[in-house]
Order: structure tokens, then C-alpha cells, then sequence
């Protein structure tokens, strides 16, 4: 058996690895403390070696481990130092406000969600259908109402999804030889009541992150009643919305009056005080909500305009990260389809290996073909 | 340690001394081990190596989205059982019913077979991350308490304990519950000494330059912005197509290089992206 200081001083490093996101069990504490008591002279390697087979559970704790061995067992300390992810976010936070950005500080959002009709269309009048029509020049009630109403019925497609498993049912196409089999062995074998397959269906999951900076304004309004569509419809949906910061509004989003989600909206005003970092919103959802609503089943669809203040590398990281997460990750950019926009190539560049389909979503017959995006 | 890294190496694995350490703490705390890495760094042929190690049957599982416990597991012999129920017919008694459950009538999936075997074999579950979250849950009990639970016939407990390796390429999150029941490892590209070493372990009649040029070559490829970087499998892939092209040295041999780059790079974007000129002056680097 290893000294009892020894063990006192072992399970403050459980505890401080525990600090920094592991998962530590007592089975792992008690498998270690057992082969570090059968060494008659452990050295540090040996040590090391095996309680990061131990402890670590994932690639990012097991390239974090000797860091974190070093700094406990090594540093003198400790407590003073700071720890690397509180670092690494701290730096970023500091280049975040260094960092001009796309930033705005428009809290005029809702004029354009408004559904008074007087600000009526820039030109929405002059299209022949609205489904054509640039969401710039879409400001009025009807098509607020349109976008909600198509972006429903559309939803409703994806509402029970096909799973490639099947399920046992008293009725259906396919018998189900085991099942009956079975089933009616209490017969003598005798065949008398079958038993089906049939595929099994499950509600779609979708999450969608929704960027609401200042560059983004003039296509928010209907992207809103889109996503509040979308949440409406499919009850696995979660939605959340970011700037520099990420917040999460699926509960919002379910709201039945209009009126009171934007009063609820408005309340969150800090929401649209920032300018852009999707990057540092990405991680957080990362580190707080991926584990939660990611699966392979989750279709993930990001609505921006690609412009950000975070480093292209950072943001490529991150959408990694998702991409492994989720089924498919989708990425509506409202400035896609528009005349003399040019996309921001390096962050776009750095991030198109994790993207699966990059969809303009500037009109309503582009959000149409969305729709079609997240059935596939 | 030492032993089993010559073990290893008898069975043409060279591995470096943490997976040894991975392997010996999997024997030693009769714990499944989790490795995790790129396609192509040999996870798989840890456990084919382990297995020809100890002079032991390898099982292997493969995993795909929609395995069920009657692929992987058990299921019963339905044929069998009809038949022996109408030969029964006649003199049918109470005992029929209970006796179509019995072993005579089960059938071993690898599971099951990895926990019924005398001498415990090496059990893989390869690509684990394209199973379902269903199935991983069903892995639970098999990888703590090493026996299966059938509700027809009761819970069978292993007679040896197998060493289990599971493979994942980490194309989704595997949870929590079955990363804590097993030891981790993460395998990465192995560095230029030992990719070395493990081309000449698999062949012999390689010159020295040759390989040596083949390793820097690679090594170099992985730094560059690709879709897939080449794995262990592709230098050796590489390697034997270059043995066979009579190719001496890399430098002399520009189109030979660039005629056998599909032995490793594996998508169009990556062969567009290594052209003529990339690739000499890729090799302009390699001594």
C-alpha cells in the first residue's frame, strides 16, 4: 500500500484534475492507487503514464495531462498559477475588446421586427413574389407572416424523421420471423398471431445558432420568424443566439404570441450590443451545450454572415469540433446570394472542410431550399 | 515491458513505449482500452498484434449504425428450435418450452463467443463511434462486468477474461459512461525513428536510404494542408509500390513518385493539391 500522505496528496490531484473538466470515478482512483502501490520504486514517467491511461477519457485531456501532472506535482505555487484554459480565455476576452470589429451598437432591432405595417417594403412591391424578394427589402407584416407560415409547413416535413432501425409492431409490411417465432412458441410453434417490423421514427433534432450582431440587422427580422418557425414545429429543436456572447433561446422562441416573445426578446437587450465573435461563441456552445444536444442525429445550422473578430484558425477549430459532433452542419449565409458580396475567403477558406453545405439564405424561396438542405 | 514490446515486435508491431504501458495497465487492471486516433495510425493492428502476442484467437467485432444486439451479441437457433418442437409434438411436456432456451439451441455472436472461449482471447470492437448510442449502452455490462444477460435463459459470466481493445476515429463523441469503464489511449502518427523501424519490420529487404527518404517524405506530407493525411498503412502501401517500381532513391525518381501518390493521398483535392511542383519540392527537402 502506497504512505497515507502519499494518498492524501493523490487525491488532491484528483481533485484538481476534476477542476479541469475530468471525469474521475472511484473505480479509476482505486485501479490507480492499486498499480501505484504495486511499484517497489515508481519514477514519475512510470507514474504519469499511468494515470493518464487512467484518467484521461478524451484527446483534449490526454494532450492537457502532462501540463497539468507538471504543473501540480512540480509547481510550488499552485494556487497562484493560472490555469491554461482561464488563460486562453482571458487572452481571447482581451483581443475581443481590443478588437474594433463589425461591431454595432444597435438596440433599434425590433423596430424592424415590428409589425406595424407603415415602414412597408423598400421595393417589396415592386417584386412579383415575395419569394424572391431580398430580405433587405422585406420589412412588412406580410411577409413576416409568409416567412413563419412557409417555414412551418415546411417544418412539418421534417417533423418524424426515418431511422434506418426498425421496431416490432403488431401490424405492418414486414413480418418479423424472431418476433412471431416467439412469440408463438407458447403455440407449439404454430403461427397464429405475427409479429412486424417496421422503421422506426423519431423526432428530428435540429439546434440552430443564430448570429445577431450588428451586421447582420437587415436580415434578422425574418431569420427570427424562421428559426421561431422552426422551434415551433420540431419539438427537439434548441436555439440559441450569439454575438460576442451566446445565449440560449429556444424557451423564448416557443412563446405563442409574437408580442410577448419580442417583449421577452427585448429584455435581452445586451443581446445586440456587441459586435462579432463567432469563434469564441462557437467554443462556448462547445464547452456548455455540445455534449447536451449534439448527436449523431443533430442537424446543426449556423446563420451568419461569416464576419468575425476571432481568429479564421480559431473558428476552423471549433466548427471541427461540432462537425464530429453532428450529422450534418449547415451554415445559412444570408449575404450569399447578393450582388457584390465577397465572403471573408480566409475564414471561409479555414472553415469550408467542416462545413457540409454552405446555403445562402437571403430569400424566401433560398430559405425554401433550405429546408430541403436539412430533410437530406 | 520490454517483453511485450518484443512480443510486439515478433508479430511485426513496433510499438512505442506508451502503448506498450497502455497494454500492460489494460492486463493488469482487467480493464477495457480505448484508442482513439486518425484513420490509418494502426489501431486496429494493436489488437491483431496483441492477439498474435499472446498466441491467442483474435474476435473481432466490426461496428456500423444499426448493429443490434442479435448481430453482436446472441441469437437464437429459430430453425432448430421449430424442429425440435415438431419432433416433440407428440409427446410434448412442460419441459419443452424451457428446453428451446437452453445453450443447445443459442447461437455466438463474437460478444458472446469472447466470453465463452477457454483461453481468453483478444477481443476487438472496431470503430466503435459508428455504432449507436443504443448499442454502446448495451456494451456496459460486457465491458464492467464481462458477462451477458439474456432474458430467455439468464446471465452468462465469463469463463476467461478477455483482453478488449476498442478502435473509435472519433466521428462523433462516445459517452461518458463507456470512456470511465475503459483506459485510454491516443494513438498518433509515430515519429521518424519509428515509422522507420516499422517499415523495416515489414520489409526486410528495403535499403536504408530508401526508407529514410520515405519517412522524411511523409512526414513532410502530413505538415502539408490536406483532406486526409496518410497513415501508417499508406507509407507501408507506398513503400512495397516504390520496392516494386526498383525505385533506389526518392530523389532520382521523380515520376515514379508522382505516378504512386495514390497509394497515399486518398481524395482528389489532396492530388490536386500535391502537384508536380509541390512534390519536388517536397523532395528537394528530403535528404
Amino acid at each position: 500500500m502506497i504512505a497515507n500522505n502519499v494518498s492524501d496528496q493523490f487525491v488532491d490531484f484528483t481533485g484538481y484534475l476534476k477542476q479541469n473538466g475530468f471525469s474521475i470515478g472511484i473505480d479509476q482512483t482505486r485501479d490507480a492507487l492499486t498499480l501505484l502501490g504495486r511499484q517497489t520504486r515508481p519514477d514519475q514517467q512510470f507514474t504519469k503514464q499511468t494515470l493518464r491511461g487512467l484518467f484521461c477519457s478524451n484527446l483534449s485531456q490526454w494532450q492537457q495531462f502532462d501540463d497539468l501532472f507538471q504543473q501540480f506535482w512540480f509547481s510550488s505555487n499552485l494556487d497562484n498559477d493560472e490555469k491554461p484554459h482561464e488563460r486562453n480565455q482571458a487572452i481571447t476576452r482581451k483581443q475581443n475588446s481590443q478588437s474594433s470589429g463589425i461591431a454595432g451598437t444597435s438596440t433599434d432591432h425590433f423596430s424592424d421586427m415590428s409589425t406595424d405595417t407603415s415602414g412597408s417594403a423598400c421595393g417589396a412591391g415592386k417584386q412579383r413574389t415575395i419569394g424572391k424578394a431580398d430580405f433587405r427589402f422585406l420589412n412588412d407584416t406580410r411577409a413576416m407572416r409568409e416567412i413563419e407560415r412557409l417555414t412551418e409547413r415546411l417544418a412539418l416535413s421534417l417533423k418524424q424523421q426515418k431511422s434506418r432501425r426498425k421496431t416490432y409492431s403488431n401490424q405492418g409490411e414486414q413480418i418479423d420471423i424472431r418476433q412471431t417465432l416467439r412469440r408463438n412458441m407458447k403455440y407449439g410453434g404454430a403461427l397464429i398471431t405475427p409479429r412486424f417490423r417496421q422503421q422506426l421514427t423519431r423526432p428530428f433534432e435540429l439546434v440552430i445558432l443564430h448570429d445577431v450582431s450588428h451586421s447582420m440587422t437587415w436580415n434578422n427580422p425574418l431569420l427570427f420568424r424562421f428559426v421561431r418557425g422552426l422551434v415551433r414545429t420540431l419539438p427537439k429543436t434548441e436555439a440559441f443566439v450569439f454575438h460576442t456572447q451566446l445565449h440560449q433561446v429556444t424557451t423564448l422562441y416557443r412563446e405563442r404570441s409574437v408580442k410577448t416573445m419580442q417583449q421577452k426578446l427585448e429584455a435581452k437587450n445586451n443581446l445586440w450590443l456587441g459586435g462579432t465573435c463567432i469563434g469564441e461563441s462557437l467554443h462556448e456552445f462547445n464547452q456548455r451545450y455540445a455534449k447536451k444536444y449534439l448527436n449523431s442525429k443533430t442537424v446543426l445550422l449556423i446563420i451568419s454572415d461569416g464576419f468575425d473578430t476571432d481568429a479564421p484558425e480559431y473558428l476552423a477549430t471549433q466548427l471541427k469540433i461540432m462537425h464530429r459532433q453532428c450529422r450534418r452542419l449547415l451554415w445559412l449565409n444570408p449575404m450569399l446570394g447578393r450582388e457584390h458580396y465577397q465572403a471573408d475567403s480566409e475564414t471561409f477558406n479555414q472553415a469550408r472542410p467542416y462545413i457540409d453545405s454552405l446555403v445562402p439564405a437571403n430569400t424566401l424561396d433560398s430559405l425554401r431550399s433550405v429546408i430541403q438542405s436539412i430533410r437530406q | 515491458m520490454n517483453e511485450l514490446y518484443q512480443q510486439l515486435c515478433n508479430a511485426n508491431y513496433v510499438a512505442d513505449k506508451s502503448l506498450c504501458f497502455s497494454l500492460q495497465m489494460m492486463n493488469s487492471v482487467n480493464r477495457p482500452l480505448l484508442i482513439e486516433g486518425e484513420a490509418g495510425v494502426g489501431k486496429t493492428a494493436v489488437a491483431q498484434a496483441l492477439a498474435k502476442a499472446q498466441s491467442t484467437e483474435l474476435i473481432r467485432l466490426q461496428c456500423y449504425e444499426g448493429l443490434d444486439a442479435q448481430s453482436a451479441v446472441y441469437e437464437w437457433n429459430y430453425a432448430k428450435q421449430l424442429m425440435w418442437i415438431n419432433i416433440q409434438q407428440k409427446q410434448q411436456d412442460a419441459a419443452t418450452l424451457d428446453h428451446v432456451f437452453s445453450r443447445e439451441f443459442l447461437l455466438e455472436r463474437p460478444l458472446l463467443k469472447a466470453i465463452t472461449q477457454s483461453k481468453a482471447p483478444v477481443l476487438l470492437i472496431d470503430e466503435i463511434d459508428r455504432a449507436d448510442e443504443a448499442f454502446e449502452a448495451y456494451l456496459l455490462e460486457l465491458l464492467s462486468e464481462f458477462q451477458v444477460s439474456i432474458p430467455e435463459y439468464g446471465t452468462i459470466t465469463a469463463t476467461t477474461e478477455p483482453s478488449v481493445i476498442l478502435t473509435s476515429n472519433a466521428s462523433r463523441e462516445l459517452s461518458d459512461a463507456l470512456r470511465r469503464r475503459c483506459l485510454y489511449h491516443y494513438l498518433d502518427f509515430p515519429d521518424k525513428v519509428r515509422e522507420s523501424e516499422i517499415i523495416n519490420a515489414s520489409m526486410p529487404d528495403i535499403n536504408e536510404k530508401l526508407t529514410s527518404q520515405i519517412v522524411q517524405f511523409i512526414q513532410l506530407l502530413r505538415k502539408q494542408d490536406l483532406v486526409k493525411r496518410p497513415g501508417i498503412a499508406e507509407t507501408l502501401d507506398w513503400s512495397a509500390a516504390l520496392l516494386n517500381m526498383k525505385v533506389n532513391d526518392l530523389t532520382e525518381a521523380v515520376d515514379q513518385v508522382l505516378h504512386s501518390l495514390g497509394c497515399v493521398l486518398k481524395t482528389s483535392d489532396d492530388r490536386q493539391h500535391i502537384n508536380q511542383e509541390k512534390v519536388s519540392q517536397l523532395l528537394a527537402a528530403v535528404r
